[in-house]
């Protein structure tokens, strides 16, 4: 395993995962069982095998690395994508919330509690904590996944190519 | 020993799935409870599936009252997923299906959540239980693949 070339396709990676996470419109892809996500794990051991002149076929270690590294790195980034977010839009995905639940007839109590008592949170400054520790649990799973993924096919193709 | 390797990656998978799905199903029952402290745990859990799931109320199962922490296409995908990894668990034996296999599998819902989104047609819940079913077998059936491989500097050799 190389490290650098770990880190530089970790943050490639990770650069994918966080925007596809992040940005409005472009995380509707992850509605599709966490796609978005995935496809920064896949981009990253992609990247990492593509930085080697001589090819070899990828072990489950290294993948799994990659695939890490790159939700880490991606965690942080989608972190800073929300920062900015917030700074020009404010919390758009409570407005969504409270814009879906006006479409329902009758919203029970409950939720409205749990939305007043989120919206607490959020002004407390709670949710950034929160986020990162989400991204951090949720990113390198789901990228670790999409670089598994993705170790099979490139090793399928290197076996026909030989 | 690089069975027992692969029997224990096995059930680490199954058991995470276990514990992700049962996220899911008891978001509800908290939500539902009139505990304080139950409901802002609810709250948390909403909040922790958001990013993997639009968690649309018309699009999710309903339990006490309360959605499931994500949707029906969604919990579909990882009960799909426990479900190979529990087949794989007992059978013991994982190979590489054909790819038309997998497109075959992943077409029905990607085709499925395509149309939905350009509002080309209206689906119906089972459609997505059934649709997010098979690309969760399709998907998870690829990941315990991978790590039912190793690499020698010959190629990949499996584990089972």
């Amino acid at each position: 395993m190389d490290n650098q070339r770990i880190m530089a396709a970790g943050f490639v990676g990770g650069l994918v995962a966080g925007a596809l996470n992040s940005i409005p419109i472009l995380n509707f892809i992850n509605c599709f069982c966490c796609a978005g996500i995935m496809l920064g794990g896949a981009v990253a051991l992609i990247y990492y095998d593509r930085s080697f002149t001589v090819r070899e076929y990828i072990n489950p270690a290294t993948a799994v690395t990659v695939g890490i590294t790159a939700g880490l790195f991606g965690a942080f980034i989608s972190l800073g994508i929300d920062y900015l977010i917030y700074i020009n839009f404010g919390h758009w995905e409570l407005d969504f919330m409270y814009d879906v639940l006006e479409a329902i007839e009758e919203v029970p109590p409950v939720i409205e509690e749990m939305l007043y008592e989120l919206e607490q949170d959020l002004q407390a400054g709670f949710i950034w904590g929160s986020l990162l520790f989400r991204n951090l649990i949720l990113m390198p799973i789901f990228c670790l996944i999409g670089a598994m993924i993705t170790r099979v096919y490139i090793n399928k193709n290197r076996e026909e190519s030989i | 020993m690089k069975s027992n390797l692969h029997k224990r990656l096995v059930l680490i998978i199954s058991l995470g799935l276990a514990v992700w799905l049962a996220g899911i199903v008891v978001t509800p029952v908290l939500a539902s409870n009139s505990w304080p402290l139950g409901r802002k745990v609810a709250a948390f859990m909403y909040f922790f599936y958001k990013p993997v799931c639009h968690q649309i109320p018309g699009r999710s199962f309903c339990l006490d009252g309360f959605t499931l922490a994500v949707c029906v296409r969604c919990f579909s995908f990882y009960l799909g997923g426990l479900f190979i990894t529990l087949a794989c668990l007992f059978k013991g034996k994982i190979r590489l299906w054909p790819l038309t296999t997998y497109i075959l599998m992943a077409a029905p819902a990607f085709l499925d959540f395509v149309l939905e989104k350009f509002n080309l047609y209206t689906n119906i819940d089972l459609l997505r239980l059934v649709t997010g079913l098979l690309l969760g077998i399709a998907v998870f059936q690829l990941l315990l693949v991978s790590f039912s491989t190793s690499t020698t500097k010959q190629g990949t050799e499996s584990l089972t």
